[in-house]
């Protein structure tokens, strides 16, 4: 069972890969993008501090560690489950037929049968510059024993986002032509490139609980920044609990109740 | 124009249509609101003023943004990608239509419902921000019009023209994805111009880019001169005119390249 579906989630990337290799140009476009992107971040980071020395304690090294840590949370899964946002598309013109009729977990195809090994790429071209520019303002100690922790809690912080980014594509089940749905986690990422603390109290409840982006960019962040709260990372737990039983749910509802748009 | 009119009121009717759209844009705009008014307001720490800009017009900026973009912003670049992309293009060139002038009043359709979204989203955010949110009338206010007007033409030109790139290229989203960011970055949407540096100040006053979003705001605001309003809007007029010339041009040439594709 297990090897089954190991087997269609290599035999997709594989297959993404080809195509990914077939359109030379893209490749291009993807370095430029994230080159671009970089800059653009590189830019808001300067004139930020062009103010301040720190922000609500956070320095301009932090504040790029933070923004490191945000893009390594959102990149595994914007390399296996970009396929998700196709959903929307899928509904509206009756093809999730043929994702339902297949003898496979209907959502585990949805979210990972087009990986995009291309958004590698833009990680990586976005990324270097970033790492240069701690590398530059390098004003606050890293603390390295952490690593592994950070690893983890970077990893939690992907299937989080994977589980955010499910549980928002289904609504398309129930409401028609949310094409842009996916903005919802542009903003949210764009929330989570700040310390937590900056915002009023309601703010921080909802970005702890509904929208939880503290737990992506913030929590790990603080963990290599040698501030380990053992409170969050219980929190971080138990939100991913949640959000998995809450995703699945949301998921069988969804199918239970769809009628196809082509029948 | 009547028939311009006809694809107006039918667009207003067609934006309040989708509810589930509505709601998504009310979340994406209060989370993008969300999020730097309370940076800048950390920047600002015990500071009353940077620049001359005191916290409370700091935070009436950032919550006029929303409020100013949501009547210039223009989106007709993917409107015109897309029909040339997939062929659509061709049913309006054997119609008695001007192209351009039905993308802008279709976009002007959809605008009608959004302000009162906009109102919404500053209700929803005014606990957190009323103790900075300050407004008066004041005799400048005459000038907000033709700014407004103006910021619309200049956008909707510079959109039409970074879409009509499809002519010629297959992946034209670079040209978006570097309009967006020149725009994020001089248009004043991360900060007041004045936040900027002296020389990339003096740089971005020739351009376009603070006619697009900053003017408007600053004459709301009261923070600009009669002065520089009328060098503004004058140099608006001048890109209005240069544009017009570019856009006409690249339509000419355009359409004569198009073959058709989806017919």
């Amino acid at each position: 069972m297990k090897n089954k579906y190991l087997k269609i989630l290599s035999r997709t990337f594989s297959n993404s890969i080809s195509e990914f290799f077939m359109y030379r140009a893209d490749f291009f476009f993807r370095i430029f993008m994230g080159l671009l992107w970089s800059t653009t971040s590189l830019v808001i980071v300067e004139l930020i501090f062009y103010h301040t020395p720190s922000l609500d304690g956070w320095s301009q090294s932090d504040i790029l560690l933070l923004y490191i840590t945000l893009n390594l949370a959102f990149v595994v899964q914007d390399v296996l489950t970009n396929s998700i946002f196709e959903l929307s598309s899928h509904i509206a013109e009756g093809r999730f037929d043929f994702i339902i009729i297949k003898p496979i977990d209907s959502q585990f195809f949805a979210m990972f049968n087009r990986p995009d090994p291309g958004a590698l790429l833009f990680f990586f071209t976005y990324n270097i510059p970033l790492i240069y520019g701690l590398y530059l303002h390098s004003d606050s100690p890293i603390h390295w024993l952490y690593f592994p922790l950070y690893i983890l809690l970077i990893l939690a912080s992907n299937i989080l986002w994977m589980l955010m980014r499910t549980i928002i594509m289904t609504l398309n089940f129930w409401w028609q032509r949310l094409d842009n749905i996916g903005q919802i986690l542009n903003s949210m990422q764009e929330i989570g490139r700040y310390p937590i603390s900056i915002y009023p109290r309601p703010l921080k409840i909802i970005f702890y609980t509904i929208f939880p982006i503290a737990f992506s960019g913030v929590v790990p962040a603080e963990v290599l920044r040698g501030n380990i709260s053992w409170v969050s990372l219980i929190g971080m737990f138990i939100v991913l609990c949640i959000l998995s039983l809450f995703s699945r749910f949301l998921w069988k509802k969804a199918i239970r109740n769809y009628t196809s748009a082509s029948s | 124009m009547g028939k311009y009119l006809a694809e107006f009121k039918f667009n207003i009717q067609a934006s309040f249509a989708y509810r589930g759209v509505i709601i998504l844009w009310i979340i994406v705009t209060f989370l993008q609101v969300a999020v730097l008014p309370f940076v800048w307001l950390s920047v600002y720490g015990t500071q009353d003023s940077i620049v001359g800009f005191s916290k409370s017009m700091m935070i009436t900026y950032f919550v006029l943004i929303p409020c100013i973009d949501v009547l210039v912003q223009s989106w007709a670049d993917f409107e015109i990608k897309d029909d040339i992309k997939e062929g659509r293009l061709n049913t309006f060139l054997i119609k008695p239509i001007n192209y351009l002038l039905r993308v802008f009043w279709v976009e002007n359709g959809w605008k009608v419902s959004r302000p009162f979204i906009v109102i919404l989203i500053v209700l929803l955010l005014y606990p957190f921000i009323h103790t900075y949110f300050q407004l008066s009338l004041h005799a400048r206010l005459v000038w907000i019009l033709p700014a407004i007007i103006a910021s619309r033409f200049l956008n909707f030109l510079i959109s039409s023209i970074i879409g009509m790139a499809a002519f010629w290229t297959v992946r034209s989203n670079w040209a978006l994805q570097i309009w967006w960011a020149l725009q994020t970055l001089a248009a004043g949407y991360v900060a007041p111009l004045s936040f900027y540096p002296p020389n990339i100040q003096k740089i971005i006053s020739y351009t376009p880019f603070p006619m697009l979003l900053q003017t408007p705001i600053n004459i709301i605001l009261d923070n600009i001169s009669t002065e520089q309003i009328v060098r503004q809007l004058l140099l608006a007029s001048l890109w209005i005119i240069i544009l017009l010339i570019i856009s006409n041009f690249l339509w000419k040439k355009g359409v004569r390249k198009t073959e058709g594709i989806g017919m």
